[in-house]
């Protein structure tokens, strides 16, 4: 692949982690006109969970057959860390922000800080400050005892995989280790492999467990966003929930007198943006492997300048945001000499004074003035 | 025997610091009766609205819907319960289209849940298009039925109060409050208002309660009439009553222009 596309693939892919994330900011700051600052950190726990449920629920771990343990430990993964994340923030604007439903605009700003430090500190003291590796999604990729293996040494365990059959008649498959990773190719150990026919049973074929391409883990993550978004419009623009959300978020005394119970919406509001930043906690984790409680820090302020880069309110905004931060972020710097490249984290603030400098209202937003 | 009101309205005192907007307000609306509530600017009225919605809780008195009491009710619950309005300046959504503001306001009767919608079940369809008929019915009653698909705010003004209306039935109450519905609009489209009223209270079996400054379209449309002024009720009765009565025609004209004929039309007041 050319470093242009492979750069703009890893701008597209961090893009919609953004996306995910300024998602739920916007459709916060559309309904209740407050920037959440907190939203950082649902995102935070979604990947916490997701960091839980791949260690105990890893495709490794899992007594089901491959890849159908993949599919399931991964969705697991993404349900948990979405409904956490989720539950979250129902919670956070029960608690924190709804009994300020009447305050001034910055006292619940500030609030919404304050929720943010406080999450962050939790984090401190149940997960511990420390780093932690992110355990890796594994798929198990079939090799030929071939000759082009020559030479080379496993990148990871290799197993033989043979079918047994029970004494009822059912054949199973079962697998069995025959080398470490980084241990030398050995045609000759393989060729015996296959002579002894472990157990007697027909050998299956040889498979080497790896983490999960990152190539493929780009592809997923930007698959997952275009699901994620035509969810969310189709909910937004066709459902009852999604015209009640509108409506609060045009004129919240008119919906109430029309029977909309603006409490619950708003609390679904949440829930959803959650949901969303939830998701973007796992991949985030997956892709760039590491947890720890102030990841949701700067992802969330650059999700923040996302949206508002997009048009803080805009749905679409939201994702047109993200995926253009994210190029910018991986494509200025992969062109910059290397000593700059420490100032990558810049661009988005960069971007930040350029959109509010010449067009406040985001490229997808429209500048409705003040209501009185 | 007299049948039991839909709306009782007993000493209800609205303050705002040092500011009494309803003083002492009494109002009982059966069933089926079409009341207008007129007064000079200021004298309380569409805080009589607020009040009867639940947007503002009374300082003192109660208020009874069907004689359950609505003190503590959100005004969606008390929406819930069979009351809807229209607003004196429109509060339509305005992004949203024509069709889909009408659809909002379904929101009461909707039964399928989060999930329903994701996995598109049987109930969900069949709830989206009774819901989709119903407000697409409504909007031909209203002659907006060629403007559903635009936005709201791109309709004339006469157009969105009649939207307002219509969005206003898609709850489907039983008390209707018409907040100054002919407000901008010309003699004609005022005419047309006036039998559109006079239909939609038979066909839906409503009741309303209307404020409007259009002194003709009050006279004409309305069985009973109550004044406020200073947020007390001088003065209530049918339409000949009170277009004779000495003390309205002081509050409207000033003390010299005693025995003159009230004006058949107030001059236009900015919504808002």
């Amino acid at each position: 692949m050319s470093y242009l596309l492979e750069q703009l693939l890893n701008g597209l892919s961090l893009g919609c982690i953004y996306a995910f994330v300024a998602l739920g900011y916007t459709m916060v700051y559309g309904i209740i006109k407050l920037i959440n600052f907190a939203h950082g950190e649902f995102f935070m726990v979604g990947s916490f969970t997701g960091f839980f449920v791949l260690a105990f629920a890893g495709v490794e771990r899992l007594p089901l057959p491959y890849p159908l343990s993949l599919v399931v430990s991964f969705s697991l993964a993404l349900l948990a860390s979405a409904l956490a994340s989720a539950l979250l923030a129902v919670i956070t604007e029960r608690l924190a922000y709804r009994p300020l439903q009447h305050a001034s605009r910055i006292a619940v700003l500030l609030t919404a800080l304050g929720v943010s430090l406080l999450l962050q500190n939790l984090g401190i003291q149940v997960f511990s400050a420390e780093q932690k590796g992110y355990p890796e999604l594994r798929q198990y990729v079939a090799f030929e005892d071939a000759p082009a293996l020559q030479g080379q040494t496993f990148d990871g365990p290799a197993y033989v995989v043979f079918e047994v059959e029970s004494a009822l008649g059912d054949t199973r498959q079962e697998q069995a280790f025959i080398a470490q990773p980084g241990t030398p190719f050995d045609p000759q150990a393989l060729q015996e492999h296959k002579h002894r026919r472990l157990h007697g049973a027909p050998i299956d074929g040889f498979y080497i467990e790896r983490p999960i391409d990152v190539l493929w883990k780009k592809l997923l993550i930007i698959a997952a966003l275009v699901i994620a978004f035509a969810a969310l419009w189709l909910l937004v623009h066709r459902t009852q929930l999604g015209r009640a959300m509108r409506a609060v978020s045009y004129n919240p005394e008119a919906a109430r007198l029309m029977g909309i119970a603006s409490g619950r919406v708003i609390s679904a509001t949440f829930f959803i943006g959650a949901f969303l930043a939830g998701i973007g906690g796992l991949v985030w984790g997956m892709r760039y492997g590491k947890v720890e409680p102030f990841m949701g820090f700067l992802p969330g302020l650059k999700a923040f300048i996302a949206a508002v880069l997009g048009g803080i309110g805009s749905l679409p905004g939201a994702v047109v945001g993200g995926l253009i931060l994210g190029v910018l972020e991986v494509l200025i710097p992969a062109y910059l000499p290397s000593e700059y490249t420490g100032y990558k984290d810049g661009v988005a603030f960069i971007v930040l004074i350029l959109i509010l400098l010449f067009k406040p209202s985001g490229l997808l937003g429209r500048w409705e003035g003040e209501k009185v | 025997m007299t049948p039991t009101p839909l709306l009782h309205a007993q000493r209800v005192t609205k303050r705002f610091g040092g500011l009494t907007a309803v003083a002492d307000f009494n109002l009982t609306l059966l069933p089926g009766e079409l009341v207008g509530l007129i007064g000079p600017n200021g004298a309380g009225k569409t805080t009589a609205f607020n009040l009867i919605t639940g947007v503002y809780a009374p300082s003192e008195g109660h208020i009874t819907l069907a004689q359950q009491p609505t003190r503590g009710l959100t005004p969606d619950r008390i929406a819930a319960r069979g009351v809807s309005r229209t607003f004196q300046n429109i509060r339509l959504f305005d992004a949203m289209t024509v069709l889909e503001n009408v659809k909002t306001a379904y929101n009461l009767n909707t039964r399928y849940t989060f999930l329903d919608a994701i996995l598109r079940t049987r109930r969900f369809r069949d709830e989206e298009d009774l819901i989709h008929q119903r407000a697409l019915d409504l909007l031909r009653l209203f002659r907006l039925e060629d403007d559903a698909h635009a936005r709201a705010d791109s309709l004339a003004y006469g157009e969105q109060r009649r939207l307002e209306i219509a969005r206003a039935l898609a709850t489907q109450p039983r008390l209707l409050l018409l907040d100054e519905p002919a407000a901008g609009m010309n003699a004609q489209e005022t005419e047309e208002l006036m039998a559109m009223i006079r239909d939609i209270k038979t066909r839906f079996d409503l009741t309303i309660l209307l404020i409007e400054h259009d002194m003709r379209f009050v006279m004409q449309l309305c069985e009973r009439i109550i004044v406020l002024e200073y947020g007390r009720i001088i003065a209530e009765g049918t339409p000949q009553a009170i277009r004779e009565d000495p003390r309205v025609i002081a509050a409207y004209l000033g003390d010299a222009a005693e025995g003159v004929e009230l004006p058949p039309q107030e001059p236009h007041h900015a919504p808002g």
